[in-house]
């Protein structure tokens, strides 16, 4: 019977703000959420060789193209758009068009990336969601005064981005 | 309906390549151009008849007798040959060829087209027709 009364003693102990005669109860928890930005764009493969052969006078008449490749595109951020960049510039005399088709954004068409050491857009306006396996576009032009070439090549960089 | 929109983003994240990047704003891939130019030698004319192309190394055989004893050359601007021999050539023999037969050997410039004339006798048949040769070299 005396230990009975000793732990009544002890219930402010434990809960030391514990009103007595209430019908309710609260306590609160904060809960911090936070979507992460995902951007991610993939391509598959190279292009194959572009080759001019017997440029004529103007590029329009010496004009090669590939669409054997294809790039996916994913991102949770608004207004996005896809740039490209060159590496190194073009040599005197030839031209490297580009051109990426696009279902979430707008394509600006085929787009002059000779010398594009600075990126430049090839597709704008890109929103929340998915673009998968958009056809790529390379056009490949030279004219007569471009050098014999055996094989040159550039690495092209797109970028996802805001 | 964000449900099945997220479905669909996470299927489209399952579908790229694995190293798909979180928490970033920005990503790039990359391809890579392999471009050439290249240039056919070729005879754009020979008097009046079309020479046959040609290339590097070979001789264009045109093929028909040509009475004229002035030939004129033009090669086209896709010859990036450095000269081009006219080789006069008795139908008869070809042996007759030789060269000194030639008058005149052209040069033409390593690129661009041009034009020139070139004058020959053949030393026994004067008023033969005769078959034309046309070397091109590089």
């Amino acid at each position: 019977m005396g230990a009975r009364k000793n732990s009544l003693f002890l219930i402010p102990l434990f809960f030391p703000f514990a009103t007595f005669a209430q019908v309710g109860s609260s306590v609160t928890q904060t809960l911090t959420i936070e979507v992460k930005p995902i951007t991610r764009i993939a391509v598959n493969g190279n292009p194959g060789s572009l080759v001019v052969v017997d440029p004529s006078t103007s590029f329009d008449g010496s004009t090669v193209s590939d669409q054997s490749t294809s790039y996916s595109m994913l991102t949770n951020l608004e207004n996005m758009k896809i740039v490209a960049s060159i590496s190194a510039p073009m040599p005197s005399g030839t031209k490297l068009m580009m051109k990426l088709e696009s279902t979430n954004g707008s394509s600006d068409g085929l787009v002059d990336i000779s010398h594009a050491v600075t990126p430049v857009d090839l597709v704008i306006g890109i929103n929340r969601g998915s673009d998968l396996n958009q056809a790529i576009t390379y056009a490949f032009a030279a004219d007569i005064t471009a050098p014999d070439m055996e094989s040159a090549s550039r690495v092209i960089t797109l970028t996802l981005t805001q | 309906m964000k449900v099945l929109r997220y479905s669909l983003w996470f299927c489209a994240l399952s579908a790229l390549p694995a190293t798909a990047v979180f928490g970033q704003t920005s990503s790039s891939a990359v391809q890579t151009v392999t471009f050439s130019v290249k240039r056919t030698h070729g005879v754009a004319s020979l008097g009046t008849q079309q020479g046959a192309a040609g290339q590097s190394q070979n001789a264009a055989d045109l093929g028909d007798p040509i009475a004229a004893r002035r030939v004129r050359v033009s090669v086209g601007e896709s010859a990036s040959s450095s000269s081009v021999d006219v080789l006069p050539v008795a139908a008869s023999s070809l042996e007759a060829a030789s060269t000194s037969a030639i008058a005149t050997p052209m040069t033409v410039p390593s690129t661009g087209s041009d034009q020139k004339s070139s004058s020959y006798i053949h030393p026994s048949k004067s008023s033969a027709s005769t078959w034309v040769v046309m070397t091109i070299t590089d």
